[in-house]
C-alpha cells in the first residue's frame, strides 16, 4: 500500500507501523538542536518517531499502523 | 458504569489477571497503548495477535487497545483513544504497565538506525525489512540472544552480539536455570541457533558513527577495539519498570530505577490498587502471569498461598538473572561531555555533570522536560548516577489540550 511521507509516496507492506514506513523512506525528525532522529525504542516510550499523522500531532508512529493514502509529516 | 476491575497493560500479567477476574464474575476492562494485546514480549509480526496472547485472552474481558492512560486518581482514570478522551471509573485498579529498555548514552546512540535491541525487533515486527541487513547488537541480558536469533531467522546478518557481562558472572544464573529444564532448553536452543562467531562476552559497543551512509560501531573488549560496519545497531542494557502511572497514583516505590512496592498479595501502598509483572521488578513473563493470578485471587477473596509459592520461585530466578547481568564499570563510563543525554531537549552529558539531583538537573538544563518526560534520560541517570524521576505527573504523555481540559473540568 502507498502512504505519503512529507508528500512523497512510499510503498509499505500491509500491517506495517508508520515508524517502519518512516525508516524505510529514510525520513527523520529534526531534534530541537537540529539533529536527524528516528525510532529508538519501538514501543511508544521515547517519542523519537513522533510525527503528524493524518492531521494529528505528536503521534508515536511506532504505535500506529499504516493505511492506504495516509499522510505523515515529520516537520 | 463503574468497572469492578480495570487492568492497565495487556501483557502476560495483565491478560492473566483480567482472565481470572472475569472468570470470577467481575466486570473487567483491559487497556493497552498498543493496537494488539500481548505486551512487548508477545508481539506478533505486522498486525497479527500473538498466539500466546490469544490463548489467555478471556472472551468476557472488555479490551480497549490503542488507548493511552494519561491521568488517574482514586476510583477513576482518563485515557486517550485517537482524538477521544475516555473517563473510566473503577473499584479495583491493577497496574501491569510492564517495562521499557534501559538505554545508556554513548557517542552515536542518537543516530538514525541505532535503536534498542528490543526496539529493533519491535520495528522489524512492525514491517521494517531486516533480511540481508547487517546487524550489530549490544548491551546485556537474555533479550539480546532472543533478538539475535529472531533476527537471524528473519534473514538478517547478525554480525556481532556484544554481551557486556563476563561469562564467569553468568555462572550462578546458569546454575539456577539448569535446575529448570524448560528454561534451560529455551536458553540452549537460542545459543545454538546463533552463528557462534558472532557472540562476544565481556564486550560492549563504545560508539557508533555514520560513515558514507553506513553505521560503523566500535566494539570494546578488555580495552581492545574492533570496528565493524552495520545497517542497524540495537543496544539494550536490560529493562526498566514503567512506574509513571503507579507513582502518579501515589504508590510507594523502592530502588533505582524505582519499582513499585507490593505486599504478598500484590497490593500496592494505595488502597484498591494492585501491581504485577515487570513494574514490581524485572522478572519475565512467567513471573508476571503468576503475579496476575495472585492479584486476581486477592481481588476475588480467594486463598493465594499456592499461587504465591509459584510466584516466589519465579522471583528468585529473576533475582539471580538481575545479579548476573549487573552493569560493568566500563559501560557506566561511555558518555563523553558532548554525548547527548536527553534526546528530547538535546542536553549533553557534560551539561548535567555539576548537578546531584533529578530536580536540579531538570530545572537547570531542561533535561527530561521533552515529550518522553525523562523516561529515557531519567532511567539512564538512575542507572549511572543513582537519581532520576520518582513521580509521574499528569498528563503522563503529551495529549491534545482538549483532552486534558476534558479530564480536569469535571468536578472531583
Amino acid at each position: 500500500m502507498i502512504v505519503h511521507i512529507d508528500g512523497m509516496p512510499v510503498e509499505v507492506a500491509e500491517g506495517s507501523t508508520v515508524a517502519a514506513a518512516l525508516m524505510i523512506a529514510g525520513a527523520a525528525r529534526k531534534s530541537v538542536g537540529g539533529e536527524p532522529r528516528a525510532a529508538a525504542c519501538g514501543m511508544g516510550v521515547c517519542f523519537e518517531c513522533a510525527a503528524r499523522v493524518d492531521g494529528l500531532w505528536t503521534m508515536r508512529t511506532c504505535l500506529v499502523r499504516c493505511h492506504e493514502g495516509m499522510r505523515v509529516e515529520t516537520r | 458504569m463503574t468497572w469492578d476491575v480495570v487492568v492497565v497493560g495487556a501483557g502476560p500479567g495483565g491478560l492473566a489477571v483480567a482472565r481470572a477476574c472475569s472468570k470470577g464474575g467481575l466486570s473487567t476492562l483491559l487497556i493497552d497503548e498498543a493496537d494488539r494485546p500481548g505486551g512487548q514480549i508477545w508481539r506478533a509480526k505486522r498486525s497479527e495477535t500473538h498466539p500466546h496472547a490469544l490463548r489467555i485472552l478471556e472472551p468476557g474481558v472488555e479490551v480497549w487497545t490503542s488507548t493511552t492512560v494519561f491521568d488517574a486518581g482514586p476510583g477513576w482514570l482518563c485515557a486517550l483513544k485517537g482524538d477521544e478522551t475516555l473517563e473510566v471509573p473503577w473499584r479495583r485498579l491493577v497496574l501491569a504497565t510492564g517495562a521499557r529498555e534501559l538505554f545508556l548514552p554513548f557517542p552515536g546512540w542518537t543516530l538514525p538506525g541505532v535503536m534498542g535491541a528490543g526496539g529493533l525487533q519491535a520495528m522489524a515486527k512492525g514491517g521494517l525489512p531486516v533480511a540481508g541487513k547487517r546487524v550489530v547488537l549490544g548491551g546485556t541480558g537474555p533479550l539480546l540472544l532472543a533478538v539475535a536469533t529472531w533476527l537471524s531467522a528473519e534473514g538478517a546478518d547478525v554480525v556481532r552480539v556484544c554481551e557486556q557481562a563476563a561469562p564467569r558472572r553468568l555462572l550462578p544464573w546458569l546454575a539456577a536455570i539448569g535446575a529448570r529444564p524448560s528454561k534451560a532448553k529455551q536458553g540452549l536452543s537460542l545459543a545454538l541457533d546463533l552463528p557462534p562467531a558472532a557472540l562476544r562476552f565481556g564486550t560492549h559497543i563504545a560508539s557508533v558513527e555514520r560513515l558514507k551512509g553506513s553505521l560503523v560501531a566500535t566494539l570494546c573488549r578488555n580495552g581492545r577495539n574492533e570496528r565493524i560496519a552495520a545497517d542497524y545497531v540495537g543496544v539494550g542494557y536490560g529493562l526498566v519498570p514503567n512506574t509513571e502511572l503507579a507513582t502518579l497514583m501515589g504508590c510507594s516505590t523502592t530502588g533505582g530505577p524505582p519499582r513499585v512496592l507490593v505486599d504478598e498479595r500484590q497490593n500496592t501502598s494505595v488502597q484498591d490498587v494492585y501491581a504485577i509483572g515487570e513494574v514490581v521488578g524485572i522478572g519475565g513473563h512467567e513471573c508476571a502471569e503468576a503475579e496476575g493470578e495472585v492479584a486476581a485471587a486477592a481481588i476475588l477473596g480467594q486463598p493465594t498461598e499456592t499461587l504465591q509459592r509459584r510466584r516466589d520461585r519465579e522471583r528468585r530466578l529473576a533475582d539471580a538473572m538481575n545479579r548476573a547481568f549487573a552493569l560493568s564499570p566500563e559501560v557506566r563510563q561511555l558518555p563523553t561531555d558532548d554525548t547527548t543525554l536527553c534526546r528530547c531537549e538535546d542536553v549533553h552529558w557534560g551539561r548535567v555533570a555539576g548537578f546531584e539531583s533529578w530536580k536540579a538537573t531538570k530545572l537547570q538544563t531542561r533535561c527530561g522536560m521533552g515529550p518522553c518526560q525523562g523516561r529515557i534520560c531519567g532511567a539512564a541517570l538512575w542507572a549511572l548516577r543513582g537519581y532520576g524521576p520518582d513521580k509521574g505527573r499528569p498528563p503522563l504523555v503529551p495529549v491534545p489540550a482538549h483532552a486534558f481540559r476534558a479530564a480536569t473540568e469535571d468536578d472531583r
